[in-house]
């Protein structure tokens, strides 16, 4: 019951992740503009709303990817072929977010942070992807032991 | 593989059945198959004494090995 919970409770954190990111595309130039305003950025506007609606994109793919790998692991299809290119499409979706973010800290030095975290993000996933590699051979190893 | 499994010819020797030896060896017709079909990765000692045992043989009776090149 437990680990049933934490799945449901994961799909709800993605679609609220969905409808966050759908808002944040909506009023991102009202907000961009506020903040430009705020601190006198006034002639990186187009360059920021240009970033951020590229990061937005691979965000709104990342979601997407999020919600079909929690449905397989609802379904218990947990150590599959499948899961491993999801986790593969995550970590790249992370670099280019971070190569997004790097090239972006050339006009506004704020951006490199992004990049830190979403190149450690990328990593992150990569090792993940290898570990469900390994498990797989494990698991095929199990299921082929008489 | 390497590892030729020829359960089917002790099978036959022994006029015994995929299912009735599956219920004597006490695993599963499908696990019985991949065996069989030298899908196998790995034998339990425990499924090759029963096995043995079943079929009155030595394990080299079941298990073969050929050197691959």
């Amino acid at each position: 019951m437990k680990k049933y919970n934490s799945i449901v409770v994961t799909k709800y954190l993605i679609m609220l992740s969905q409808f966050v990111l759908f808002l944040f595309t909506i009023f991102l130039y009202p907000i961009l503009k506020f903040y430009i305003n705020l601190r006198g950025y006034n002639n990186i506007t187009i360059n920021l709303l240009f970033s951020f609606y590229l990061c937005i994109l691979i965000g709104f793919y990342i979601l997407i990817i999020l919600m079909k790998l929690i449905k397989n692991i609802e379904n218990k299809n947990v150590f599959t072929k499948e899961n491993i290119k999801y986790l593969r499409y995550l970590s790249w979706a992370s670099f280019i977010i971070s190569i997004i973010c790097f090239i972006s800290s050339f006009y506004f030095y704020l951006w490199i942070f992004g990049f830190f975290v979403s190149f450690f993000m990328g990593m992150i996933l990569r090792v993940i992807k290898n570990v469900f590699e390994q498990a797989i051979i494990i698991k095929e190893e199990n299921d082929f032991t008489v | 593989m390497a590892i030729i499994v020829n359960l089917d010819v002790m099978m036959a020797k022994r006029k015994i059945s995929v299912k009735e030896l599956s219920e004597k060896v006490g695993i599963t017709q499908a696990n019985l198959s991949i065996l069989k079909t030298g899908k196998a990765k790995a034998i339990r000692f425990s499924t090759l004494e029963v096995l043995c045992e079943v079929l009155d043989c030595q394990p080299s009776d079941i298990l073969e090995y050929v050197k691959e090149d």
